[in-house]
């Protein structure tokens, strides 16, 4: 059993060092440093899981109890701030706190290994429950599978420490290192699970990455066709005009002679106001001067 | 230990089953297809390692032998095709196949783990070094340490295999089912070092997509700049150019009074040739008619 235990922290560690590497090297979105700092507040967890027996037993037992739920708190806070929705309400620690205070009367006043379990299950299946059911609400696409069973995952994680514990409830004594076949299976769906948590993180993070990349696209297509047809629209004058020298008419290409402005006007954005000019006015109105 | 292969395989299938999920939802580059391959190659092979002295031994060694370097072949087939390389050698099969005969000569001539498990690390060691190089040389713009830490995840990875067959050289009377500390150590390497190669091809994949995303970013700003450096260019007409009814002279912004031909050449892209209207041909040289 200890085997598994450690196994499952080692992964558990490493999904946070990964976590961290992915957050320090890579493009994130808004959400992922809390996601990082919950994969570290998870593997603390484990760490002091195995830690049990070689450190005092309360130690352990009160802050494992604690960093689970913290951790997944941790995660359903990142998991609004990745789907832009506003920050968790500081009510959510109630979680950690509940389980923190719940383990201390079932180890201090009376101890039961069982009931510290169920509360500590309890505090982690919920905000794993509310990140689900945020994933499947707000999630922004429906076509594929992607979101969908993002989210299944993460509601399984949640489910399957529940079941687990109401398990342990009805057992006459439990022991966290008992070999039970149910202890074999759980603990290695929880290997997956870790995993499986920390690469929906990741790739939750490369879907919007994705999004954002096909936004791009279709706004570079689009700004390039928007000012193609604007410079296409733009009328140019150009060319060599045939324009009479008495009369200012021009000649069009169909050998028709216009009237300047009314030349100007069709090909240009110009339009025309007529007036005199003084040498003209002096010419045309010499009574005026 | 044979529960320790059992995880080992279970691990390997889940993330075989994430990467074909990627694939199937996700947009991946040329290459995660090889990878993909490569991932359910390595599962089976590791079925059928933990099915050892349940199916016939022949099939266990001579499958699982197999099915490891053709894994790490792919792996490699795969990083040639999405780092743009050249396409894999083929000669690089020979790895596998040298795999299966060596390990037949060794298990139905001379049956000998010491040097099946030999043969077998390098054939796996090689091709994962040759991930490790490519990965290593390709060109890349990121100057993180997210290339080096991934081309080492690579290395490594081929490290462990040959550390334990050298290891299992100084063990008298080795059997695969055996508890050496060195089988634990390396199995959970295996587990810790699975995962991290395939996270590592998810976030090579969610790389290139970053830097498309840059790319496009850039490709759109550019064209944004040299569609407006081709709009300035045009020079147009337009507003409302006050004329001389008589003379035809346009009037400027700032007073001057110019010459019709002369105004439109410099605000457009027009010349004018000269010439006569019949209309003014008439009037002007009526002896010509």
């Amino acid at each position: 059993m200890r085997l598994l235990f450690i196994i499952v922290s080692v992964v558990t560690v490493l999904m946070a060092l990964i976590m961290l590497f992915f957050k320090s090297t890579r493009k994130t979105y808004p959400g992922f440093t809390r996601w990082t700092w919950g994969a570290c507040v998870m593997a603390a967890g484990f760490i002091f899981l195995i830690l049990r027996g070689v450190i005092n037993d309360y130690i352990s037992i009160l802050i494992v109890n604690t960093s689970f739920p913290l951790a997944v708190v941790w995660y359903l806070d990142g998991m609004r701030e990745f789907l832009g929705l506003k920050r968790m309400a500081v009510t959510m620690y109630i979680f950690p706190l509940i389980s923190l205070i719940g383990c201390s009367v079932f180890y201090f006043v009376s101890d039961n290994t069982a009931w510290r379990n169920f509360i500590m299950s309890a505090a982690v299946a919920v905000p794993n429950g509310v990140m689900a059911y945020l994933i499947f609400r707000h999630s922004p696409r429906r076509e594929s599978a992607f979101y969908p069973i993002i989210g299944a995952v993460i509601f399984i994680n949640g489910l399957l420490i529940l079941i687990r514990s109401v398990w342990v409830l009805t057992l006459p004594e439990f022991n966290v290192m008992s070999e039970s076949p149910v202890q074999i299976g759980y603990f290695i769906a929880l290997i997956l699970l870790q995993i499986a948590g920390t690469i929906s993180f990741i790739l939750l993070n490369s879907e919007r990455l994705e999004r954002e990349l096909e936004q791009a696209d279709a706004r570079l297509k689009q700004t390039v066709e928007d000012l193609q047809k604007a410079l296409f629209e733009v009328k140019t004058l150009g060319g060599l005009l045939p324009i009479c020298a008495n009369c200012k008419k021009i000649r069009d290409d169909s050998g028709y002679w216009h009237q300047l402005e009314a030349y100007i006007s069709t090909h240009s954005h110009a339009e025309f106001s007529h007036g005199t000019c003084p040498e003209c006015a002096r010419k045309l109105y010499p009574e005026l001067f | 230990m044979r529960l320790l292969f059992i995880i080992v395989m279970l691990v390997i299938w889940f993330l075989a089953v994430t990467m074909i999920f990627i694939q199937s939802t996700r947009k991946t580059y040329p290459g995660f297809g090889a990878w993909t391959l490569g991932h359910f190659v390595m599962a089976a092979g590791f079925l059928l390692l933990s099915l050892r002295g349940i199916i016939p031994d022949w099939l266990s060694v001579l499958g699982g032998n197999t099915c490891f370097p053709l894994a790490i072949v792919f792996y490699l087939k795969g990083t040639y095709r999405f780092l743009n390389q050249a396409p894999m050698p083929l000669w690089w099969y020979g790895f596998p196949l040298a795999s299966l005969i060596g390990c037949a000569y060794f298990h139905l001539i001379t049956d000998s783990l010491v040097n099946r498990s030999l043969i077998i690390a390098l054939v796996v060691a090689i091709p994962n070094w040759a991930v490790a190089w490519l990965i290593i040389r390709s060109e890349r713009k990121d100057p993180s340490l997210f290339y080096p830490v991934v081309s080492a995840v690579m290395f490594i990875n081929g490290l462990i295999i040959l550390i334990r067959a050298v290891w299992i050289l100084f063990i008298p009377d080795f059997d695969i089912m055996s508890e050496a500390p060195i089988q634990y150590i390396y199995f959970i390497s295996v587990i810790i070092f699975q995962i991290a190669c395939s996270i590592s091809f998810i976030t090579l994949n969610s790389e290139r997509m970053e830097r498309d995303l840059y790319a496009s970013e850039l490709e759109l700003k550019n064209s944004i700049d040299r569609l407006h450096a081709a709009l300035e260019e045009v020079k147009t007409l337009g507003g409302l150019l006050p004329i001389c009814a008589n003379c035809k002279k346009i009037r400027d912004d700032s007073g001057y009074w110019h010459q019709l031909e002369e105004y439109i050449s410099t605000h457009s892209h027009a010349e004018f040739s000269h010439g006569t209207c019949p209309e003014c041909a008439r009037k002007l040289y009526p002896e010509l008619f």
